[in-house]
């Protein structure tokens, strides 16, 4: 009789020795020769769950979480039975299950059957619905280092073995410590300036490091840039904290204000942000424009004490009379002198020096007081005895002194 | 036994050598498949319970089921046939290789429990199909691929002998060499048959320095004549060593069936135990 391919009396002896041993396996270790892999032998410290404290425990009793085909809640249905926490998330939005779109559903994230020692947890991180936890990973795709994050980068409690009781719960202490690695100078700042609660501005979308605070209503030029976030933004804490504040120089400075608000509020118009100092004042506007040697000259010198207003505009308030001039010439400085120097000056003897037709005449002869040169006299000489010259000036009814005589004789003649 | 008793035929009326590539199209599979391989481990999940590692042991389970069931029913099949044996042989092994090879891929290098157990046979099942080709492949077959008896080698050496001596007869132009040193046999191999079958490359080797060495001394004479020697003298070393490891040949596989098929058939038998175990327990208890 001709066999049909395999059915030789040793391959059917084979066959039928196969199906005993796999059905002694069976009853040796139950379904465990169906184990793909060996289950995971972490527990989480001190909590037995469904009576054991690891999945390995289990050994080979797969029923523990597969379950019948009949029961339409599925394995995931036995992961939360013995998972009480996780069915208690799955109420609350705020807790890591409880914020998935689907957080009972248990296979979709996580897998066993990889070792004892293999994680638990299989997903994208890119996938996870991270910003529904209040924390995007938008700027959080790769490490310093160019490496894709993984979870435990952050949640570095998911290092320990075996793994702590809410291991994903986050301490912003990480973000320090991460940041620190590579950007430490700015770190030390930032967080003296906003503390460490750094979630309560980052929301993992935007890092703020493209802000320009120049494209703001107050850009931070000259002095602005060299000040502290905090100098203005006092103690913010959080995003909202960081807007709202006057915009104003005054709204700033009113406790600078060393005018005490006397030149009122637009402290533009003399300062810019290069420094007080630094002030910009256009003097021409005032009664006093400063020409000459005076647009040099420090305000100071003329202002002390910041008093700008009710300075005098006489030279002699600034300037008194030098000693060259021997007291001669009186405080209308301008009528000889410019601003430029002390020095030129120009002198015009409005009444003629060759009066009388004798050429020049000595200076003696009018200022008869070599000390005195503003005072002069014409009854020294020609014929102007001073009893006849009054007594004609009374016979034109001319009353009062006569002794000012250029005021009406400014040539010499007795015509003019 | 199916024996032929067709005998050789006269010079120009041989129907063609039907040759095989199953190594050549094995590896071109191993190729396309580790190609495949590749791309899928950067971008998709190749663990076993995935679509594409499930994938994998589906197709190359398939594979193995068909390149078995396959030939055997075909050399099994009387009356009419479809196709060459050795074109299914030829498929057979190519299926088979490429076949276990996607089953290997399929356990992502994890070979505990039952799986393993399978995985560690099928690798077992297909080196020992290498060493029964390389036994097949000892025994003369018709260009059909049926087995010949010694009597049709015995008619074949006979022919080629005779053939030989024409051309080697007075006044040919094989002058310089007579036909006893065209007709000598090859000495003995020592350690007999079997070292005759198991060196078989190495024999073939030194065979065909022995016909380049007779050939060097027939002088100048035609290329028809030179081709024609050498194709002769080619199939007489050959049918002497057939002849001579003919019975170690047919006894070796017959051992080889004895051990090969229970490795099959018990591998079949625990590959259907866990493909049922994990359709149950990866699919029915999800």
């Amino acid at each position: 009789m001709r066999r049909l391919g395999c059915l030789t009396p040793f391959g059917i002896i084979a066959g039928i020795a196969a199906m005993v041993a796999v059905v002694i396996a069976w009853m040796l270790g139950g379904g465990s020769m169906f184990s793909p892999g060996p289950l995971n032998a972490q527990g989480r410290i001190g909590v037995p769950l469904g009576g054991v404290t690891s999945h390995a425990a289990l050994g080979g009793n797969c029923a523990a979480c597969h379950t019948n085909p009949l029961d339409t809640r599925g394995m995931a249905g036995l992961c939360l039975d013995c998972h009480t926490d996780i069915q208690a998330q799955l109420t609350s939005p705020d807790t890591l299950h409880g914020a998935l779109p689907d957080g009972g559903a248990c296979l979709s994230c996580h897998t066993e059957h990889g070792g004892p020692t293999a994680a638990l947890t299989e997903m994208e991180l890119t996938a996870f619905p991270h910003a529904a936890l209040g924390f995007a990973l938008t700027a959080h795709q790769y490490t310093s280092n160019g490496y894709v994050f993984a979870c435990d980068d952050c949640h570095t409690a998911l290092k320990i073995t075996p793994r702590p009781i809410n291991a994903y719960r986050f301490d912003q202490a990480i973000c320090i410590d991460c940041h620190m690695d590579y950007q430490a100078d700015f770190v030390v700042s930032h967080v003296a300036d906003f503390g460490t609660e750094c979630q309560n501005c980052h929301d993992g979308i935007d890092r703020f490091s493209g802000f320009d605070h120049n494209t703001l209503t107050v850009p931070l030029a000259g002095k602005h840039g060299e000040a502290t976030c905090t100098s203005c933004h006092g103690e913010v804490r959080d995003v909202a904290s960081f807007v709202g504040l006057a915009t104003t120089c005054v709204g700033c400075h009113q406790t600078d204000d060393i005018h005490n608000g006397t030149y009122g509020s637009d402290c533009a118009s003399c300062h810019t942000p290069a420094g007080w100092e630094q002030a910009t004042f256009d003097h021409s506007r005032t009664a006093f424009p400063l020409t000459g040697a005076h647009i040099a000259t420090p305000c100071t010198s003329c202002h002390s004490n910041h008093i700008f207003q009710g300075t005098p505009t006489d030279c002699a308030s600034c300037h008194a009379e030098p000693q060259v001039h021997l007291g001669q010439f009186g405080t209308n400085c301008n009528s000889c002198h410019t601003t430029s120097r002390w020095e030129g000056a120009i002198f015009d003897h409005t009444f003629p020096l060759n009066h009388g037709g004798e050429g020049t005449i000595a200076c003696a002869t009018c200022h008869t007081n070599p000390q005195q040169y503003t005072v002069y006299t014409c009854y020294n000489c020609h014929a102007h005895p001073q009893a006849a010259t009054l007594a004609e000036h009374r016979e034109e009814g001319i009353s009062g002194t006569i002794d000012d005589c250029a005021s009406c004789h400014p040539t010499g003649h007795e015509g003019d | 036994m199916q024996t032929s008793g067709e005998l050789p035929l006269p010079r120009g009326r041989r129907p063609p050598r039907h040759t095989t590539y199953e190594l050549e199209i094995a590896v071109i599979g191993v190729g396309a498949v580790t190609a495949c391989y590749v791309w899928a481990m950067q971008r998709l999940d190749t663990a076993p319970g995935a679509f594409f590692g499930h994938s994998l042991g589906v197709i190359g389970f398939l594979l193995m089921l068909a390149t078995e069931t396959l030939y055997s029913l075909r050399k099994r099949a009387r009356g009419r046939t479809y196709g060459r044996l050795s074109t299914w042989l030829q498929w057979h092994i190519v299926m088979g290789i490429v076949g276990s090879y996607m089953v290997v891929l399929h356990t992502a290098w994890r070979f505990n429990g039952l799986a393993g157990v399978v995985t560690l046979l099928t690798v077992v099942v297909v080196l020992s199909g290498f060493v029964g080709r390389y036994v097949y492949t000892a025994i003369p077959r018709s260009v059909d691929g049926a087995e010949l008896s010694l009597a049709d080698l015995t008619a074949r050496l006979t022919a080629s002998a005779t053939r030989l001596e024409t051309l080697a007869r007075p006044g040919s132009a094989l002058r310089n060499l007579p036909s006893a040193d065209l007709l000598t046999t090859p000495p003995p191999v020592p350690g007999g048959p079997l070292t005759a079958l198991l060196a078989r490359p190495l024999l073939a080797w030194r065979d065909r320095a022995e016909q380049q060495r007779l050939l060097a001394t027939l002088g100048i004479i035609d290329q028809a004549t030179v081709v024609e020697i050498r194709h002769t003298l080619a199939e007489r070393q050959r049918l002497l060593r057939q002849i001579q490891s003919l019975a170690v040949a047919r006894r070796l596989l017959a051992l080889w069936h004895t051990i090969h098929i229970p490795l099959g058939v018990a591998l079949f038998a625990l590959a259907c135990v866990h493909i049922g175990a994990a359709l149950y327990y990866a699919t029915l208890l999800h």
